[in-house]
């Protein structure tokens, strides 16, 4: 491994030397990122904080790639020692793991290695990497994209996905056309897009046990339509899978179904934009023994406004790959200057909302069950309504008032026995520029409820010396909890040197969930120093 | 064994960084009417300096940055050619905002999608906001993050980088 990676360095090193000493030839550009995230953990009786046994937990990345003409590779190392909490913890040490080489031209693109890459909406494949949650679902083998003509684009995937450090015994191996119907009329003056687009993807996993409900091949497939103009767009998609009993989805054998519509409207300070969707038995994986974030096949988020608020991250909604109907309603407005609310500097309103429920369920059995279509559950699973405006007040004020009704079903989204909770968030957040490159800037919360853990209170000073410096504190009081009133307090400070950025920070970090496209992480309560550092190059 | 393998990426790293060449990657991203484009070529103009801002709608800094840049922009380009480009990287989760978002907020300025995140991968962009500026086929700068005034600092950056 260390030869490996030395072996790797020393050619590198080089290649960048060559190119140092004849800028003129054209020798290819060496490009990367290099992101660690360090912690170091301490006891807190306050909030129960576990304390691993190395008190430290660091996952880094390094990443680099060649480009030299129409060539391109890269390799990525990870490097977990030990992992951070909260992450899977099946990774441990370093590993030069992600290795890539694409050779691209104005209509091919061809990879050999480990490749991201993604159909439609993601709903039958989407492989992607967010180091945040701790998933890299890269499939290694083959990925090829090919535009014969210019109305249409080609996809075409093999190969075994990649878990922590491993990869799948199973394969997958898809393909995805697209067909752009205004371009091959050669209406080139016209005002938008009508395009086709159809999606199939094949899972093979070996089974020699004897369950008969289980089959080594899985497919799902998906059509597509699509109108996109600069004002007006609609897309709807539909997918179906095949029967897949395995792990995640309690061995039920029906089919898989989803359908997505998304539909909006803008005019110059209006936009609109709808969001429907329902999916039934959903989950998709290389490995029928796969649990959680493990070898996900597609993407499945929640589709709900993702909040950058603390107190509005507490109570987060998941998918639920098993089946749920809902939708989103979004809304921004923006008032000009001059007008009435706009002002002096001008204004912006932004409403959304967002429901979602169980599936209407007629029957159940131990195969699975069969819903009306187009019908709510009763059982509510989600909902959200949030108000946003901003308005400048002075040159060097600007405040923004948020307001949200939120509804969690916390049992169906966490897994348990819980109250539903019902809350409601207010924020005020202003930020004073007080000189050209100083600002300071406070933001009030407040989280109402009756359930849970009932009321919060949260502050957040921050000082901004740009370009380079940041200062901040933070405090999360979670003084309605009957049981122990709990201040999550945070400082830290962070500086900035053109691409690369380093932030310490100190605190509390309470329990809960972090979710990414129906994958959640649950990380508990720690404390302690955090470092971090991120660049690329 | 991890020092010494960390100690090489840090000498690695920072004799690349003194040498690495800006040459643009040709990976495709998406406009708001659908069309793929290789990010190379949405810079049509030589000697405009492009500063292109990569940002998400779920991204609280980006979006004051982009307004920043907004309010901005009209000055500015009075005083040097310039265009602000910014590419989303919103993923499937919420891609479908992006227009009604941009619509919504009354910008004007030319918005691509990147919804896997193939451009910032190839980029090696580690956080949104984060942003670059482009002239003559060639990166001039980057600055990752935004702190309320970065915008004063991009535009002395790209007068400085512009009288040389």
């Amino acid at each position: 491994m260390r030869n490996g990676f030395t072996l790797l360095c020393i050619s590198l090193y080089t290649c960048a030397n060559l190119c140092a000493q004849d800028a003129k030839k054209d020798y290819g550009k060496l490009s990367g990122s290099i992101e660690t995230n360090n912690q170091l953990y301490t006891k807190d009786s306050v909030t129960a904080a576990i304390v691993p046994q190395d008190k430290i937990g660091s996952n880094s990345f390094l990443k680099l790639d060649y480009t030299y003409k129409n060539f391109t590779a890269g390799v990525q190392m990870e490097s977990y020692l030990p992992i951070l909490l909260g992450y899977p913890g099946n990774m441990d040490g370093t590993k030069l793991i992600n290795k890539y080489f694409t050779y691209r031209t104005k209509n091919l693109e061809a990879t050999v290695g480990d490749f991201y890459e993604q159909f439609g909406n993601g709903l039958v494949f989407r492989s992607f990497e967010n180091r945040q949650i701790g998933i890299n679902n890269a499939v290694e083998g083959v990925n090829i994209r090919f535009q014969p003509a210019d109305f249409v684009d080609i996809k075409v995937i093999y190969g075994k996905q990649r878990k922590y450090f491993d990869f799948s015994d199973g394969v997958l191996r898809g393909g995805d056309i697209q067909l752009n119907w205004t371009k091959m009329a050669k209406k080139t003056n016209a005002k938008g897009n009508f395009k086709t687009g159809f999606s199939i993807v094949s899972r093979y996993d070996p089974y020699t046990g004897s369950n008969v409900k289980i089959t080594p091949t899985v497919d799902a497939w998906s059509a597509q339509l699509d109108y996109e103009s600069e004002n007006f767009y609609f897309n709807a998609e539909n997918v179906h899978k095949s029967t897949d009993a395995h792990f995640a989805n309690g061995f039920y054998t029906t089919k898989g179904k989803a359908l997505q519509i998304n539909t909006g409207a803008s005019k110059n300070n209006f936009g609109a934009n709808l969001t429907l969707r329902r999916l039934e038995n959903m989950d998709f994986r290389t490995d029928r023994n796969a649990i959680q974030g493990e070898y996900l096949v597609n993407f499945l988020p929640a589709l709900t406004k993702q909040h950058d608020y603390a107190l509005s991250n507490i109570y987060v909604y998941n998918a639920q790959a098993i089946g749920e109907i809902g939708g989103q309603l979004d809304l921004q407005f923006k008032f000009k200057k001059g007008s009435g609310i706009g002002g002096k500097y001008g204004a912006n309103l932004a409403v959304n909302y967002s429901r979602y429920h169980n599936l209407d369920i007629t029957s159940t059995n131990a195969d699975g069950f069969t819903s009306n279509f187009a019908a709510f559950g009763k059982n509510q699973y989600f909902g959200d309504l949030n108000v946003e405006f901003k308005k400048k007040i002075t040159a060097k004020t600007t405040a923004t008032l948020f307001y949200q009704n939120l509804y969690y079903n916390k049992s169906v989204v966490e897994g348990g026995l819980y109250d539903t909770v019902k809350a409601n968030i207010v924020v005020a957040d202003f930020l004073f520029k007080y000189a050209p490159k100083k600002s300071f800037r406070l933001e009030l919360q407040h989280l109402y409820s009756q359930q849970d853990f009932k009321n919060w209170a949260g502050v957040l000073a921050e000082l901004g010396l740009a370009p380079k410096w940041t200062w901040f504190i933070q405090s999360l009081y979670n003084y309605g909890n009957d049981t122990k009133k709990i201040n999550y307090y945070t400082f830290g400070t962070s500086y900035t040197y053109n691409a690369t950025r380093v932030m310490l920070s100190y605190g509390r970090q309470r329990a809960g969930l972090v979710c990414v496209g129906g994958v959640c992480r649950q990380v508990p309560a720690n404390t302690g120093l955090s470092v971090t550092m991120t660049t690329s190059f | 064994m991890t020092n010494k393998i960390f100690g090489t990426a840090l000498f690695l790293w920072i004799s690349v960084t003194s040498i690495a060449q800006n040459n643009l990657p040709a990976v495709k991203i998406k406009n708001l009417k659908g069309n793929e484009i290789p990010f190379s070529q949405i810079f049509p103009n030589n000697d405009t300096t492009y500063i292109v801002s990569f940002w998400a709608t779920w991204c609280g800094p980006c979006v004051k940055e982009l307004d920043a840049f907004d309010e901005n922009l009209v000055d500015w380009q009075k005083q040097l050619p310039l265009q602000l480009l910014a590419i989303s990287v919103d993923d499937s989760r919420t891609a479908n905002r992006v227009k009604s978002f941009v619509k919504g907020r009354g910008w004007t300025f030319p918005i691509y999608q990147d919804v896997n995140n193939d451009l910032k991968r190839a980029l090696n962009i580690p956080n949104v906001p984060h942003t670059i500026a482009v002239k003559n086929g060639k990166i001039l700068f980057q600055t990752d993050g935004y702190v309320p005034g970065n915008e004063e600092e991009i535009l002395e950056k790209i007068k400085k980088a512009d009288s040389k």
